[in-house]
């Protein structure tokens, strides 16, 4: 077990203390463990908006932007993205109707096409809609990614919730709608933290549409954003180490906290389905 | 327009089916409608060449086949060590111990993490020279510090390398779900096999086996079509090299589509990637329905 999490979660520890050593201690051929000299000078000149590091001072004014940008379109496809599978997934899950099963299957099929072959077509689309540059690309996008393998979790949560609950209060007077906002909805709270999580994070990392459809270096997300950093000859370690770092703590502050729930939902979704 | 309750279900999927239609539907249709063209940055149609470009592929394109083995490889591989591994892990934290909890919870993390910052984090360990895997291995005696052994950069190796890596990042996802599948086998079962006197080999052979096989084909064909379609981890370790050794059909793909401006081509390439796919999914399933009979 200890093996298992060590072999998990040492790059993490790794990448977080070379974060915090000096160029030097970085570059060596013989790396230590524990930073020798500890410094917060890549963090500052990341976040620094007038830092002049070397030839990148771009990157260094516009890492916060880069944040920014994530959260941005991260966010947004995440509300979009619960909103269609929690009626999608009701949907599916409490009523029943021709074909149902059929779409309910065709949400996993979308999974199928490779996805790089999608990058030419969703740019034309952009491109006509005066999309192209504009949070709301990556939104839409980023919603048909999540949106289908939403559906299909919230679907399998749903129906481990007993209908007679619902009947129950349709009994006492409300309508099926104010049955679904009274019950359902509080109910099926871990199932959508599960969706909203997944949503999200599979937003925050993305890079291939991201690099595809956004020009501007203000526009740019947190993974393109990083991608500067990595030129072919040189590489600065130390701004991408630190601002991985940044990259990543969003995410897991977002996600440790609701891992229990994320996990719950996922497991009462996944083992249904 | 009255919305009655008949209409009601699928009004309620009408949104999404419509983004997911316009959105991932259309867009592989048009594109491969491409194939059958000769359109070079996909803006344009081109001339109509009916089968020619799916021929040259099949025919007359070495680096085609290669990149179908290696995808194959590729795939293949990272199931094996993800389906080992995933149900070891699986195994290990059903049983009862304490900080399990929390260890469930750690132990996802790299499927949380940004694709850049993995390849980042992972090129960086498995540097030659500079590389923390290495200078563990010369601190333990096993390796030269003057002969240092590549990972990313060697013929032989870079393959297996990425799918380890690959795998690290995917076996916690693949423990979580197997995990869940295997909360859902009765305590009883487990309980009247001891008292038949079974060993552990024979409960996992008789019990626990059985009952998770179809999670596990089904995940296992989700994960087959998901890792074979995977760009963005391997273009950004190792952009397909060295000399072609991790060229995926995903990444051949975004190389005749984007580098070398060859589009239709690069349709053709997805056209048959689906077709192959998609054919494999069927027989798969019917496989597995039929063996559940």
């Amino acid at each position: 077990m200890i093996v298992l999490l060590t072999v998990i979660l040492f790059p993490f520890y790794w990448m977080f203390t070379s974060s915090l050593k000096p160029i030097e201690e970085i570059l060596t051929r013989n790396p230590t463990l524990v930073p020798i000299h500890p410094t917060l000078s890549h963090y500052i000149d990341l976040i620094n908006p007038t830092a002049l590091y070397g030839g990148w001072e771009r990157g260094g004014r516009f890492f916060l932007i880069f944040i920014q940008n994530s959260l941005i379109v991260a966010g947004g496809s995440t509300v979009i993205s619960v909103f269609l599978s929690v009626l999608g997934g009701y949907s599916l899950a409490r009523f029943r109707y021709k074909g149902r099963e059929l779409i309910a299957g065709s949400m996993l099929f979308v999974y199928m096409f490779p996805g790089v072959l999608l990058l030419v077509p969703m740019y034309e689309l952009m491109s006509k809609a005066h999309l192209l540059d504009t949070h709301l690309s990556l939104i839409i996008v980023y919603v048909t990614f999540s949106a289908p393998f939403s559906v299909w979790l919230l679907r399998s949560f749903l129906e481990t919730i007993p209908i007679e609950i619902e009947e129950a209060a349709m009994v006492d007077g409300t309508s099926r709608l104010g049955a679904f906002f009274r019950v359902i909805l509080p109910l099926a709270g871990p199932g959508i933290v599960t969706v909203a999580t997944f949503s999200f994070i599979t937003a925050w990392g993305e890079y291939m549409f991201s690099a595809i459809l956004m020009f501007k270096d203000t526009m740019k997300t947190v993974p393109t954003g990083l991608a500067m950093y990595m030129g072919y000859q040189y590489i600065e370690w130390g701004m991408l180490l630190t601002g991985s770092v940044i990259a990543v703590i969003p995410v897991l502050l977002l996600f440790l906290p609701l891992a229990n729930l994320f996990l719950k939902g996922l497991t009462a979704g996944a083992v249904k389905g | 327009m009255k919305i009655t309750s008949k209409s009601l279900p699928y009004l309620l999927l009408l949104p999404t089916l419509i983004w997911v239609f316009m959105l991932v539907v259309y867009p592989f249709l048009s594109a491969a409608q491409l194939s059958f063209y000769s359109s070079k940055y996909g803006v344009t149609l081109g001339e109509f060449v009916g089968f020619k470009n799916f021929y040259k592929l099949l025919f007359e394109d070495d680096l085609f086949w290669i990149a179908f083995k290696n995808s194959i490889i590729w795939t293949v591989g990272n199931l094996a060590i993800q389906t080992v591994f995933g149900l070891g892990g699986a195994l290990l934290l059903n049983q009862k111990f304490r900080a399990r909890n929390a260890s469930r919870t750690l132990v996802i993390i790299p499927w949380v993490i940004p694709t850049v910052v993995i390849s980042l984090i992972w090129r960086w360990m498995l540097e030659p020279s500079m590389g923390i895997v290495n200078a563990i291995l010369t601190w333990v005696g096993i390796m030269n510090p003057n002969e240092p052994f590549l990972y990313l950069g060697s013929l032989s190796y870079a393959m297996p390398v990425m799918t380890i890596i690959n795998s690290w990042r995917f076996t916690p996802f693949a423990i979580v779900l197997i995990l869940a599948g295997l909360q859902t086998i009765p305590i009883e079962l487990y309980e009247s096999s001891d008292i038949d006197g079974a060993s552990g080999l024979q409960k996992f052979r008789f019990v626990t086996f059985p009952l998770i096989a179809p999670i596990l084909g089904f995940v296992g064909l989700f994960a087959f079509v998901w890792t074979f379609n995977m760009f963005d981890l391997i273009w950004l370790i190792t952009q397909g090299g060295p000399a072609d050794t991790t060229e995926t059909l995903p990444l051949l793909i975004y190389r005749r589509g984007f580098t070398q401006f060859k589009m239709s081509e690069a349709a053709a390439i997805s056209v048959i990637m689906f077709l192959f796919l998609a054919v494999f999914s069927i027989i798969y399933f019917r496989r597995m329905v039929r063996r559940s009979e």
